[in-house]
């Protein structure tokens, strides 16, 4: 697995619009997995996430014959996926109450998420209550390649709030720019940063964790969400 | 500058988001500071790591492929101008 995203050129948009298949079938196989990720952010419900990946993939087979090329290729299918997500979870959601016959008193689509991974770490001069220390690691990109680390930072993705897991996926993972991800997210760039670094600081205590031997992470239980 | 101010900042450092102000007095206190150096290293590795993780855990393909290309044709095959 490369740790470089594929641009898709102006060439492969060309292809896409001739019908080519073997192109749409790469794009299917590149942003399928990423495009389920991210939308497993705005809603638990199994079949949500579905419709919404599929709903993206129809839009896209439709609109990339008007597709503009404002945006990178895979910017504007994020973008799509998201409205798409947004609208489904808001439907699933109100469908759900009707059904319960209860308001809930989450709110879909906040951005500011209220975390802070930083909180209690620093003494009330700002000096570190408990100094990090060096992780030694000869070489980390091959670390961090093996199944165990991979299920560590998989873990710590999971468990973050869900505005801050969008960004992290989107710019860490996806390897997005800041200004791409404001864009299909619709958030300022610093409301990105905060949500980013706080992401991040999640990542590095879960590997601190881990590389201490503070716990062995187990691989991944593949994610199959039970609907509450 | 303290550790906690660059503690928070160290994304912003990371990505080189910060003015030369900000950039300057992190490196200033990087240079004294061994456990603020291993936190933003961390930090940075953190990112690496979250690199590492693109594509997996994710079936490559929907399970109905076969009905996604079929839609691809047919949008095509409607557009037989289109190049």
């Amino acid at each position: 697995m490369s740790l470089h995203p594929t641009e898709f050129d102006a060439d492969f948009v060309s292809r896409l619009r001739a019908g080519d298949e073997a192109a749409f079938r790469r794009l299917v196989g590149e942003l399928h997995g990423p495009l389920s990720r991210l939308a497993r952010s705005f809603s638990r419900n199994d079949s949500v996430i579905e419709e919404a990946v599929q709903e993206t993939w129809l839009a896209v087979i439709r609109g990339i014959h008007s597709y503009e090329g404002r945006a990178p290729l895979r910017s504007w299918v994020f973008a799509i996926l998201v409205n798409h997500t947004r609208k489904l979870a808001v439907k699933a959601q109100k469908q759900f109450r009707l059904e319960q016959g209860r308001y809930g008193e989450d709110s879909p689509g906040r951005d500011e998420d209220g975390d802070d991974p930083l909180g209690g770490r620093f003494e009330a001069d700002g000096h570190w209550r408990d100094l990090p220390a060096p992780w030694d690691l000869a070489d980390p990109e091959a670390t961090f390649l093996t199944a165990e680390a991979k299920a560590v930072v998989e873990q710590a993705i999971d468990a973050m709030p869900e505005s801050q897991r969008r960004v992290v996926l989107l710019r860490d993972v996806e390897g997005m720019g800041s200004e791409e991800v404001c864009n299909i997210l619709g958030i300022t760039g610093t409301n990105e940063r905060v949500l980013l670094h706080r992401g991040r600081v999640r990542v590095r205590q879960a590997l601190d964790t881990y590389l201490r031997g503070g716990a062995t992470a187990q691989p991944a239980p593949r994610r199959e969400r039970s609907p509450e | 500058m303290n550790c906690e101010h660059v503690a928070h900042a160290a994304s912003d450092y990371i990505d080189r988001k910060l003015g030369l102000r900000g950039r300057f007095g992190v490196w200033m206190h990087l240079l004294a500071c061994s456990a603020c150096k291993a936190y933003v290293e961390q930090v940075r590795l953190a990112k690496l790591a979250l690199r590492a993780v693109r594509g997996t855990a994710e079936p490559a393909e929907p399970a109905n492929m076969d009905a996604l290309m079929a839609s691809f044709r047919a949008e095509s095959k409607k557009r037989p101008s289109d190049s």
